[in-house]
């Protein structure tokens, strides 16, 4: 299986350029990427997973009387 | 292939490896492009000389280890650039860890390798000369090389 496969979800660091896709990437934006682009760009510091959030707690408190 | 220039030749990195040392292995890798590359430079395998001069008849030559080289490419530095920040890692890694390289020639033809980057050194020349980053990456695996198609 190449490891172009499966997006990841991720949060770009800072700005950089891409000079293969000529594609400039914003500090700050949610971006996908794949799995060997994110592996390249994490390691060099450029990008950082978007971690799943934590289902919002959905039990009620009951009032104290 | 016919003659050709270099214009138009890249160099791109990964952080990954080949689960095969073949053209198929490296093709499933991502690559990163690397800019502002100037030069390349030279690379491929060379052997080690090993002499015998018999009593009577010629010096012998024979081969003996064999060394994948090293490339030392010259880049115009640019702190944006997603290959050269890559590039840079590969050089402050402490580790032995193997880098991922890929030379694609102007008819697509494609020079695999693994290495280690031994320092990337940055260049202030003259007001009239472009910053220059002069890595040094030292060729740790056979080369695979895979014509145009």
């Amino acid at each position: 299986m190449a490891d172009t496969d499966n997006k990841i979800r991720a949060k770009v660091l800072r700005t950089f350029n891409d000079a293969g896709s000529e594609t400039t990437f914003t500090g700050g934006q949610d971006i996908e990427l794949s799995k060997g682009d994110f592996a390249n760009y994490q390691a060099a510091g450029l990008v950082v997973a978007i971690e799943t959030a934590e289902p919002a707690d959905t039990q009620t408190r009951k009032p104290r009387g | 292939m016919t003659s050709q220039t270099a214009a138009g030749s890249t160099l791109a990195i990964s952080v990954a490896s080949p689960a095969t040392k073949d053209a198929a292995g490296y093709a499933a890798l991502t690559f990163t492009d690397i800019g502002q590359v100037e030069k390349i430079g030279a690379f491929g395998a060379s052997f080690a000389k090993t002499e015998f001069q018999p009593l009577k008849g010629a010096k012998q030559k024979y081969k003996g280890s064999k060394d994948n080289g090293a490339i030392q490419p010259s880049i115009a530095l640019d702190s944006n650039d997603a290959g050269q920040a890559i590039l840079q890692t590969s050089a402050d890694d402490e580790s032995q860890k193997l880098y991922s390289f890929r030379v694609t020639y102007p008819d697509g033809a494609k020079r695999f390798f693994q290495g280690r980057t031994f320092g990337m050194p940055e260049n202030a020349d003259g007001a009239d000369t472009m910053l220059m980053a002069n890595p040094s990456i030292e060729i740790c695996t056979d080369i695979v090389k895979v014509p145009a198609a």
